[in-house]
């Protein structure tokens, strides 16, 4: 087989352009790769050099001179068993038996029927010789103070008038280093409503004779700091005083 | 329906309104009962304790207050409460107490004594536990003094609340500065009782007690060589225990007493080695690098060395065993550390050391298991030399051209001076005796 001068040249033209592309474009490609690859390498060691700069000698210890703050959060009870309510969007995000309603998951299942009307069934009962008085209003006013019952937890949750009321307690809890700290004792308070203390007590002792008494000094203190500078109780919480506020004096710090 | 079933009908219905709250209530009882605000993490101090003076007012009642406040003051554990705070009675009391009195007065411990002419007699209270003598020692005063009977009252307060000795009747040894001399000195720890260790007019340094407080070991020039001497505190003559040539310096009694560690540059690089107590004689070299190594303290248990190296560029705390091997750095803070010294708390890893922060020096611990630091002094001018307390919860150091201070070791609290004038090279004798 044989070619002429023109396909010759041809062929020759073609020929160096497939082996030109041949040879720069894995060269093209591979410098764009090297360049790529650099970058990252470069980032590597600048982030190796910066973390050797960053591993500083110890520094010098400072004196302590005072107490660390106390936090607040701890301090007043809370149902830490209570679950969150789930978020949703859609009914489908709910389980089987809950719907999706403003936000949360609800149970799906409504009261088939109606909630009993005690009032109303009792009319129908009414006689007119019985004894219809009302027996109180016990949310936003002080009745007489009952001291057989001690406590009302959902009241007291996280409001900050007995988060201050736990700081001034905290204030004053204080246990000598070599004291043995066993059990935890409890006191409690009578509080009117312009905020004095008007009685106190130790409704159990821990035992460990020294906590005790760090814990009446801590009543003692606070009994006459609240009377000096009463804080009036928030109407709010009126409702609450009417029995005796207890607290539990656990020397050591919450986990 | 008649009246009587209507009647009947109305009381079941009270009824099931009754057992309804009833069960409402039940199943929520920690709404309606017990506690209600938890207050967690009672604040830890110092024990709050009464010393109120005896009422018979005379001066050695006096004394035994004065010396009662002083040594309770400092031994790292009590807050002495002001006195003109006290309610009590003491008159009525006389030696008794009426625990509320004391309790108004935030007082956790009362200590009461009676002055009479053959004897002082101690009680103490525990306010909490009512009137009744917690402890009771009665000292004879003859052939002692008020001051040394009161000692040994604190010791016992000490140990009741502790089960530690206390250090009231410890010695502290210093090298007192004068004019072109150095002096070796000793003095009972609150500062009493001062008087010289060294008679001579050549320049002593660097005392350290034996463990028995029997002897003396000090650094001294007399005879033109940094030479080490062991002598008796009373000031008799020393001993030249090690006379190698070039520096035979800052000694350290094992805790057996029976070998001193200390620096000797014979080879000419100094070097940390270990002689004999007896006779100075070489037991063991144990360092050699080109790097000068110095201020060898023994760890109480006696099993290893710390001293200071600048091997690894400045000057830093180092632990080797005290068979030998290599050392191991263990103070990384700042770049100047010297000077350390063993806790003798049993059980613990602790060395206190004279640290520059800044251009100041100051006084930190190191538990070398936990790397926990703990600084002692602060901004106080510059503090150096420390040593532990025999029962290590009090340190003593020189304070540059004021005096010798102490204060407690965990850092807490304020420096308490114990000797007015230019002193460094303190060491803290060990328990007095009983």
């Amino acid at each position: 087989m044989s070619f002429k001068d023109g396909e010759m040249q041809t062929i020759s033209v073609l020929g160096a352009i497939v082996i030109s592309v041949g040879l720069f474009a894995p060269v093209l490609f591979l410098t764009e790769k090297a360049e790529a690859t650099k970058t990252k390498f470069d980032d590597m060691e600048s982030i190796e050099a910066s973390v050797a700069y960053k591993k500083e000698k110890q520094k010098q210890p400072q004196k302590q001179t005072s107490q660390p703050e106390v936090k607040k959060d701890n301090t007043v009870s809370h149902d830490e068993k209570k679950k969150p309510l789930e978020g949703c969007k859609l009914d489908s995000e709910c389980k089987a038996d809950e719907k999706c309603k403003d936000g949360h998951c609800v149970a799906k299942k409504e009261p088939t029927t109606k909630p009993l009307d005690v009032d109303q069934t009792l009319a129908k009962f009414h006689h007119s010789d019985d004894d219809d008085n009302p027996t109180g209003k016990p949310v936003t006013q002080a009745g007489d103070f009952n001291g057989s019952e001690e406590g009302w937890a959902p009241i007291t949750k996280g409001h900050p008038f007995w988060q201050g009321f736990a700081k001034d307690i905290h204030d004053n809890f204080s246990l000598p280093e070599i004291s043995q700290a066993n059990g935890i004792p409890v006191g409690c308070f009578h509080i009117a409503p312009d905020g004095k203390i008007v009685e106190t007590k130790v409704k159990e002792k821990s035992g460990s004779p020294d906590l005790d008494q760090a814990a009446e000094h801590a009543i003692d203190a606070v009994k006459k700091l609240r009377n000096d500078n009463p804080t009036p109780v928030p109407t709010e919480l009126l409702g609450a005083i009417n029995r005796w506020i207890c607290i539990r004096f656990d020397p050591k710090q919450a986990s | 329906m008649d009246m009587h079933s209507l009647r009947s009908k109305t009381s079941q219905l009270a009824l099931c309104a009754f057992a309804f709250v009833a069960a409402s209530a039940s199943a929520q009882p920690s709404d309606n009962s017990g506690v209600v605000i938890d207050v967690n993490g009672a604040k830890r101090g110092l024990y709050p304790i009464a010393l109120p003076v005896a009422p018979e007012g005379d001066a050695a009642a006096k004394e035994v207050a004065q010396v009662e406040g002083s040594d309770l003051g400092v031994a790292g554990v009590f807050k002495v409460l002001d006195p003109t705070s006290f309610l009590a009675d003491l008159k009525t009391e006389q030696l008794g107490i009426d625990p509320q009195k004391w309790k108004d007065v935030g007082a956790f411990g009362v200590v009461k004594y009676r002055v009479t002419g053959d004897q002082i007699e101690f009680r103490l209270y525990e306010v909490s536990k009512g009137n009744t003598a917690a402890l009771t020692k009665m000292y004879k005063r003859s052939g002692t003094t008020t001051r040394q009977i009161v000692h040994r009252w604190d010791n016992e307060v000490v140990k009741f609340y502790t089960n530690e000795a206390g250090f009231f009747g410890s010695q502290i040894a210093f090298t007192a500065k004068g004019k072109g001399t150095s002096t070796i000195m000793a003095m009972d720890f609150d500062g009493a009782n001062a008087f010289v260790v060294s008679h001579n007019s050549s320049t002593n340094i660097l005392p350290a007690w034996s463990p028995t407080g029997g002897k003396i070991a000090y650094t001294s020039f007399m005879r033109n060589n940094p030479d080490l001497y062991v002598g008796a505190p009373n000031g008799s003559r020393p001993t030249k225990i090690s006379g190698q040539k070039g520096m035979n310096t800052g000694a350290a009694w094992s805790p057996d007493g029976s070998k001193i560690a200390l620096t000797l540059s014979k080879d000419g690089n100094p070097e940390i080695y270990i002689i004999n107590a007896s006779d100075g004689s070489i037991v063991r070299r144990i360092t050699n690098d080109k790097s000068i190594d110095t201020s060898p303290a023994w760890s109480p248990d006696g099993s290893e060395l710390a001293f200071v190296s600048d091997r690894n560029g400045g000057p830093q705390i180092f632990v080797v065993s005290s068979s030998g091997g290599t050392p191991k750095q263990v103070s990384f803070n700042g770049n100047y550390n010297t000077t350390p010294t063993w806790s003798p708390k049993a059980g613990k890893h602790i060395i206190a050391y004279t640290t520059r922060d800044g251009g100041t020096y100051d006084i930190v611990t190191l538990d070398i298991d936990t790397k926990a630091m703990t600084r002692v002094t602060q901004n106080e001018g510059n503090n150096e030399e420390p040593a532990f307390s025999p029962n290590g919860r009090v340190i003593a150091y020189a304070r540059q051209g004021q005096g010798i201070y102490i204060s407690n070791a965990d850092g807490s609290g304020k420096a308490t001076k114990v000797y007015s004038g230019s002193a460094t090279g303190v060491d803290w004798g060990p328990a007095p005796k009983d």
